[in-house]
């Protein structure tokens, strides 16, 4: 009994010694001390998350040819306050610098395509038999034509920058605070989840372990947007040898298709002598 | 001077207005007419969130932030940005079927008057401002211009500023290809079909469409009529 109690004594003492020192250790240590405490968010950009996240851009901007399909999916808030999700399937075929070819099909919508080579635009909704070319009046690269296309043509590729020469200068430009999550399995792809933070979006992204450090998911919230809408993607069949022919690229119209003006988004339009084509 | 700029103000926000009133009704229209939900609710299919970009509301390049700030008469526009992207739906202000069935003759009558209005700003703006012309509508979901079938487009760096080769002036307002259908059994218009410049042109009631891709759908577009009309 005496033992007993003297026994819990010296339980009581080593306990009181081992929480001292991990409140030492944590003072020393302020990434523990976070570690420990992790619901609070950090402002850091942690280095082991950059690291793998640089690995993965550097490699996908040093290949003048790559392709993948992406199983999207995002969220629209209705009315009612219920969020309802949509999405559609692509396949991205990019020849660096000035190529791209999306092949899409809606969830809802059905197919569309669309084609750039540098020098045109041409997107093509065979359910309507109608196609809309636009002209550009110099030649431009991805990096150019995927902002002209959104700001003037209303025509937005879902994580479009990561096709541009530099595919994570701007996740980076805005990026608040990053760490890595862990290593994870997707689908049996042992793989890097990483989460960053900007002002106003939360991105996640999956990144495959290996010597191939290609992205295998992104989820994106949207935190300044009504209802925080979640945007979704699932990378498939990465490819470094596709099919990049010229012809992959260039849309021939079939038999009764009709071509259609594009709506151009109005800022400040100057009118043109129209050239002859 | 001071009278005209009044004058001119007033008839923006009248524009402004009734764009706004136009948007609803044709957003919801849009809706209705593509929405399978059945049971008379409307469904949205497209947000803001459809976009998945890496980042949200911000200019692609810093020196656009700027934009509006140096062309005569910029401080003219309705606008200036939108808290989502235009082309992207906002949920909300919506209407069903039934609002739509009521509100068609107002609609219509606002249509005219719109198309009154932004036809004189236009020309108002195209002789004050210098040659540049400017959207009457900024902030919903269509562009204020089209092109001819082969639209030129051009970004000037150095004037921040976009040019591109126009066919017609577009009104500001849209129906999808399934709206534009409903609406039509729905007014009971004769249709009828011209073409101009290589254009093809929709007349329903006294309203001039065109058949345009917008983003990546098709939509009926109304624009001011056809030169010669």
């Amino acid at each position: 009994m005496k033992s007993g109690a003297k026994r819990s004594g010296w339980v009581a003492a080593g306990l009181a010694a081992l929480a001292l020192q991990v409140g030492i250790a944590n003072a020393a240590d302020p990434a523990a001390a976070k570690r420990a405490t992790a619901v609070v968010p950090t402002a850091e950009i942690d280095a082991d998350a950059l690291a793998v996240l640089k690995k993965f851009g550097g490699f996908l901007a040093a290949q003048p040819r790559f392709g993948f399909e992406l199983d999207l999916a995002y969220e629209v808030l209705q009315e009612d306050g219920q969020r309802l999700e949509f999405g559609s399937f692509r396949r991205y075929t990019v020849r660096r610098p000035d190529r791209l070819r999306i092949d899409e099909v809606r969830r809802s919508d059905g197919p569309r395509e669309m084609y750039l080579d540098g020098k045109r635009l041409t997107v093509w909704i065979p359910a309507d038999k109608a196609y809309a070319l636009a002209k550009f009046s110099q030649y431009r690269d991805l990096d150019a034509t995927l902002d002209l296309v959104r700001d003037a043509l209303n025509i937005v590729v879902p994580l479009g920058d990561l096709l541009r020469s530099d595919p994570l200068a701007r996740i980076e430009e805005d990026m608040a605070s990053a760490y890595v999550v862990g290593r994870e399995d997707l689908a049996g792809v042992p793989c890097d989840h990483v989460a960053w933070r900007t002002d106003d979006v939360d991105t996640e992204a999956w990144i495959a372990a290996g010597d191939q450090p290609l992205v295998q998911r992104v989820v994106l919230h949207y935190l300044q947007l009504d209802g925080q809408p979640r945007f979704s993607a699932q990378f498939r069949s990465w490819t470094l040898t596709p099919d990049v022919a010229d012809s992959k690229f260039e849309f021939a119209p079939p038999e009764g298709a009709e071509q259609l003006p594009l709506s151009v988004r109005g800022r400040e339009v100057q009118p043109k002598e129209e050239s002859t084509p | 001077m001071t009278k005209r700029r009044i004058a001119r103000a007033l008839a923006v926000a009248c524009v402004g207005l009734s764009v706004c009133f136009l948007a609803q009704e044709v957003e919801a229209q849009r809706r209705g007419g593509g929405g399978r939900g059945g049971g008379g609710r409307s469904i949205s299919r497209s947000g803001p969130a459809a976009g998945g970009s890496f980042r949200t509301q911000r200019p692609s390049s810093p020196s656009r932030s700027s934009w509006g700030g140096q062309k005569p008469g910029a401080a003219t526009r309705p606008s200036t940005r939108p808290s989502q992207r235009p082309g992207e739906t906002r949920p909300g202000g919506e209407a069903n079927r039934e609002d739509w069935q009521q509100h068609r003759q107002d609609m219509q009558d606002d249509r005219q008057d719109y198309a009154k209005h932004a036809r004189n700003d236009w020309q108002d703006f195209y002789e004050e401002g210098g040659g540049y012309y400017y959207g009457g509508y900024y902030g919903g979901y269509y562009g204020g211009y089209y092109g001819p079938p082969v639209v030129i487009v051009d970004y000037d760096e150095h004037d921040d500023d976009w040019e591109a080769a126009l066919a017609g002036f577009a009104l500001g307002t849209a129906l999808s290809s399934a709206s534009f259908n409903s609406m039509q059994a729905g007014t009971q218009c004769s249709l009828s079909e011209v073409t101009v410049n290589e254009v093809k042109y929709y007349k329903c009631g006294s309203t001039w469409y065109n058949r345009v891709i917008d983003g990546t759908n098709v939509n009926y577009i109304i624009v001011s009529a056809p030169p010669g009309y």
